[in-house]
């Protein structure tokens, strides 16, 4: 009855093949009754997540989008509704879009080498070909960028970019860059030494969460494939890959997110700075033009929440957007490594 | 199995550890006046001249020493709920205008001290006077700026070290950038390969133009004014700055990198632009190198240089509704006018009080002269900086938008071939005001 | 089979396959051609190596460095002032050895609870059916997307409201419910989840809770060690949280401690300030060097499993 279809449904972030003998058994139609039963657990254990949730986020959260409807600003106590005032006033704001537009470019700049270079260093050291010696060190020195405060990495790399005396200021000189510039004034140099500190600051951590999406995949699956005659690309490319999906799906929709919101570096290392035209700066975020907004100058906590909102909104498209995409990949791919197995006489 | 127990053990005693620190946590907090300060050595003040045992105050003072910004985001969420608020704040000159303005809300008026305020510098008290006429803070020191220089390049350039005869090489802007090609263009037979520098950082001028203007970053109507000495002619701000950037005159260091803080001692760079304060912290302390073979102690002189300034200065208010009112003023005009306190500190810090009359009694005071100064004694020329600054110009957006401007001056002065005129510039800068700031008006 | 040419594709091939192609006797052309490999993705992982391990090697040298020796510019060996910087950080006076062991309490307990409960709440959608489910999982992935920057203003107000300030509650509590953690594991769960092994746990009569906590919870291990990861170090290294809601220097978390240095007037103690970096990551450090150990030992978990 209903169980099946919704079962089918659960199952639909996971991609095929691992799950595919677990998905046949399940369904043993005894002790109807007691299963019920043992599905209020099920909501029992969600409720300490809604009730902290609620409290320590949701109340605080649904308090500044309210904001964002108000005249709150400064230290004003007389807080009165002022409608959707402060979202036409931002849509007109050329410095709030190019907050935007940086932040995508950031991030775009830092996420692509960040997945490439953590699949291909992950897929490295899980694979069993090589019998390489440190392994373990590596990953751990990967990761160590992670656990520095954005405090002391942004100052770091201030000073190793810094005119007349930054070491890679000076290597830059030496390869042809004239003495008289200033990184720290152009809007592309600078946005791209802050997506290599991102890019720094990640790829172990994404490298982690790949490698233990591998190692989390049954060996049998491998030894099933290769039995069948498949060849390692192909393991690779249909079985790895897919396999880890949602691990990978899981970085993206996380990275994207955190990527949209990226305040520390930026505010830190040039604190939104150079300025462009049209009062718009070259590496301030949205996150960064949010916190500028409500806590320096006039304090206009109003402005701040609407920008917020606004990003809020654009969060929930692009995770719709992306859920959507790797979701009809993964259907693709389920049919066509059926159609695999079908032909070659079936693995499992 | 085995790992199994452990992770149970390891979740429970978690989860114990979870409770019992958070019981920790809950102690009360005893009766005391409690102190918010930005600053190490004020907090040390506190304890060494005011909270000591002869003085048996017969209460605790409770100092909280947090960086200044941090100080700042908390004050405002405290004023903002009204909670956990101090009794006694000390705010920085840059940024505490917006509580003055705010005053009648959030701070105790200190109208009974305005008496004593005669001998204290007028642009402090100025500056601490809220727009209702109270006056809401009371500063402890006072910070007027002055160019110091290395004794040794000045004699070797100019023929003499002697603060008078170096002043008239640098009374104005156009005789500070003839003096700056003078010392880039001189060797020294070879002493000094690569000629002098004037400034490491050419935007330190940024502070000495912007100290020195006539007029506010707004007037009384919140307009945006900009003064004609940052914009207009061959002398202002972003000419001048223009002219050092192109000519090669400064260092191209940023204030506050580690090669300006070397440049101290480096034999590359003649002068700072430094107020009071940061004659002993930017530069004493900066002025020998590791290996402590090479350092300019001992070679430096001040003298008063283009324009009178002022950067900093520590300001102390009463947060509103204190249960401590009577201590809590009486601890605000104590640092404002104690002479032992004042006299000492000035001594000890080479610093520079709110107190014209005792900081005249230093003029003479021998025990004043500064040996890092070379023996000289800065207090006549503190006293003459001093008695010119504008207490005027200092709005609650200084701090913002000084750097905006310094940015767009920056701009100028560096982006050679896309570099904006002047009137773009300007142009941008208001833009960039108008989008930060909503409640200027930008004309 | 595995023909030759895929030998460039290192990271398909498996163990029984090293052992195939060792049987087969593999031409020295082509064992040439495996070292050259082998050797290439060294030099590969050296570099990265070092390009991750060369800052926090600058930011040990500097600890051991003097403030102006720091504003001469970096320097790759280490000099002789770490004693010196030490004992400038003693005379701060700050309370060097309580904020770590507050730190360490905090960190630990909201890791803890983020990861029991967060496995938790992902457990209940994967072993659980009931209605309204796939609405309820939607909300924790809509809950994701929220960007944090301002509810700081609504959540300082709440834990004053709550009498919370001043204490570790609002850095630990809200640990429980971080959507992040639960859709990681959930991700977790659709590829590893094993339904018959709570089915037999079942029928032993192992209560629900049992079975999470003695059946279920172990499984996770590598996952558990590579959240616990992130959440200590995000917890650790958290400075505006505590900044705004601890006020008694006594409770002050160790990252806060490294902070108060700058509090010398305008001018910083560089050296000072480097090893106070370096201590507060050096925790960290150790801890990290322990569970890494435990994830490269969950291969062996996952081998074992069948």
């Amino acid at each position: 009855m209903m169980r099946h279809s919704e079962n089918s449904v659960a199952s639909e972030g996971v991609s095929g093949v691992g799950q595919l003998p677990e998905t046949a058994e399940e369904q043993q139609p005894k002790k109807k009754k007691f299963r019920w039963k043992v599905d209020y657990y099920g909501i029992l254990f969600i409720v300490p997540f809604f009730v902290v949730y609620a409290i320590f986020s949701l109340y605080p959260m649904i308090y500044s989008i309210a904001l964002s409807l108000t005249d709150y600003e400064g230290f004003n106590r007389d807080i009165g509704l002022v409608g959707f005032v402060n979202f036409t006033w931002l849509a007109t704001q050329p410095r709030f879009w190019q907050s935007l537009l940086n932040t995508v470019m950031i991030f775009c700049m830092n996420f692509v080498p960040q997945m490439l270079f953590a699949l291909i260093f992950a897929a490295m050291f899980t694979g069993k070909t090589y019998k390489m010696r440190g392994k373990g060190a590596f990953k751990g020195i990967y990761y160590l960028p992670n656990i520095l405060t954005a405090t002391s990495v942004a100052v770091m790399f201030y000073t190793l970019f810094a005119r007349p005396s930054g070491g890679l200021w000076q290597l830059l000189t030496h390869m042809g860059m004239s003495t008289d510039v200033n990184l720290y004034l152009m809007p592309w140099p600078s946005r791209i030494i802050i997506a290599f500190i991102q890019f720094w600051m990640w790829f172990g951590n994404s490298m982690i969460t790949l490698s233990a999406g591998i190692l989390g995949i049954n060996p049998s699956v491998f030894e099933a494939a290769q039995l069948d005659g498949a060849s390692q690309k192909d393991i690779f490319v249909h079985i790895t890959l897919p396999l880890i999906k949602p691990i990978v799906v899981y970085s993206l929709v996380v990275s994207t997110l955190g990527g949209l919101q990226v305040f520390d570096i930026p505010y830190l290392f040039l604190s939104g700075g150079p300025a462009l035209t049209d009062g718009r700066n070259a590496t301030e975020t949205v996150a960064v033009y949010i916190y500028k907004m409500a806590f320096t100058g006039d304090m206009r906590y109003n402005i701040a929440s609407a920008a917020s909102v606004y990003l809020f909104v654009i969060c929930m498209i692009v995770s719709f957007v992306l859920f959507r995409i790797t979701h009809s990949d993964e259907l693709k791919e389920q049919k066509r490594m059926e159609r695999r197995i079908a032909k070659r006489g079936g693995v499992a | 199995m085995k790992g199994k127990r452990v992770m149970a053990v390891a979740l429970s005693a978690a989860l114990l550890g979870t409770a019992a620190g958070v019981m920790a946590g809950c102690n009360n907090r005893g009766d005391k006046l409690i102190y918010w300060v930005f600053d190490r050595d004020m907090a040390q003040q506190v304890r060494d001249y005011y909270a000591t045992e002869e003085r048996n105050l017969g209460y605790e003072i409770e100092i909280e020493t947090v960086p200044l910004e941090s100080m700042l985001t908390r004050l405002d969420n405290a004023l903002r709920t009204g909670t956990n608020l101090p009794d006694v704040v000390a705010l920085e000159a840059e940024t505490f205008k917006k509580y003055i303005d705010e005053g009648a809300q959030f701070l105790e008026p200190l109208d009974e001290y305005k008496d004593l305020t005669a001998n204290m510098y007028d642009y402090t008290v100025e500056a601490a006077t809220g727009p209702d006429g109270h006056l809401y803070a009371l500063a402890t020191n006072v910070t007027p700026g002055v160019f110091a220089y290395r004794r040794s390049m000045a004699e070797a350039v100019f023929g003499t070290d002697d603060p008078e005869e170096i002043q008239k090489h640098f009374d104005t802007w156009e005789h500070f950038l003839e003096s700056a090609r003078t010392l880039k263009n001189f060797t020294g037979g070879g002493d000094y390969p690569e000629g002098i520098k004037v400034i490491s950082s050419y935007m330190d001028i940024g502070k000495v133009f912007c100290g020195s203007r006539t007029q506010g970053w707004v007037d009384e109507n919140d307009r945006l004014v900009i003064d004609a000495s940052l914009t207009d002619g061959e002398y202002s701000m972003m000419e001048v700055a223009k002219t050092l950037q192109t000519e090669d005159l400064s260092h191209e260091t940023t204030s506050g990198d580690g090669t300006y803080y070397s440049d101290v001692w480096d034999n590359k760079v003649f002068g700072f632009f430094q107020a009071t304060w940061g004659l002993n912290t930017n530069l004493k302390n900066n002025c020998t190198d590791s290996s402590g073979e090479i350092t300019s102690d001992g070679d430096w002189a001040i003298i008063p240089g283009p324009a009178a300034y002022f950067e900093g200065g520590t300001y102390h208010v009463v947060i509103k509704g204190t249960k401590w009112l009577e201590e809590a003023k009486e601890f605000v005009k104590f640092f404002s006018t104690d002479e032992t306190y004042l006299k000492n500190w000035a001594k000890e810090h080479g610093d520079f009080m709110n107190n014209k009359e005792y900081m005249q009694d230093l003029v003479e005071d021998e025990t004043a002269n500064n040996a890092f100064l070379g023996g000289q004694n800065p207090y006549s020329i503190f006293i003459e900086q001093a008695e010119k600054i504008n207490g005027e110009i200092i709005t609650r957006y200084d701090s913002e938008i000084n750097s905006t401007f310094e940015a767009w001056a920056t701009n100028y002065a560096e982006l050679d071939g896309k570099a904006p005129t002047i009137a773009e510039a300007v142009a941008q800068f208001k833009n960039a005001v108008a989008a930060s700031l909503t409640s200027i008006t930008v004309d | 089979m595995s023909n030759d040419t895929n030998v460039m594709a290192p990271e398909a091939l498996t163990e029984s396959q090293i052992h195939k192609l060792a049987k087969k006797q593999v031409p020295l052309k082509k064992r040439v051609k495996h070292t050259a490999v082998t050797t290439v993705i060294y030099i590969c992982c050296v570099l990265m190596a070092i390009v991750c391990l060369l800052p926090l090697w600058l930011l040990f040298v500097d600890a051991t460095r003097a403030t102006t020796q720091i504003n001469q510019g970096m320097s790759l060996v280490p000099s002789r002032y770490l004693i010196t910087n030490f004992n400038s950080l003693i005379e701060y006076d700050m309370p060097l050895v309580s904020a770590f062991f507050n730190s360490v309490l905090i960190s630990f307990c909201s890791t803890a609870l983020s990861l029991y409960f967060s496995t938790l709440t992902a457990y209940s959608f994967v072993a659980y059916r009931y209605k309204g489910q796939k609405v309820i999982w939607s909300i924790i992935l809509i809950l994701m997307m929220i960007p944090g920057q301002l509810s700081m203003i609504g959540f300082y107000k709440l834990v004053v409201d709550l009498g919370m300030y001043d204490t570790y509650w609002p850095l630990i509590i809200p640990a429980i419910a971080g959507p992040g953690a639960v859709f990681f594991f959930k991700q977790y769960f659709d590829a590893n989840f094993s339904k018959e092994m709570v089915e037999a746990a079942r029928i032993d009569g192992s209560s629900e809770f049992r079975t999470f906590n003695l059946v279920v919870l172990p499984t996770l291990a590598p996952a558990l060690a590579t959240n616990a990861i992130f959440g200590i170090v995000s917890s650790w290294n958290n400075y505006m949280g505590p900044l705004m809601l601890i006020s008694s220097t006594e409770k002050y978390t160790f990252p806060m401690i490294s902070q108060l240095i700058k509090t010398d007037r305008y001018s910083t103690d560089l050296g000072a300030m480097a090893l106070a970096v370096f201590l507060t990551i050096l925790p960290l450090l150790i801890v990290y060097a322990c569970f890494s150990r435990f994830i490269i030992r969950g291969v062996a978990i996952g081998g074992g499993k069948e």
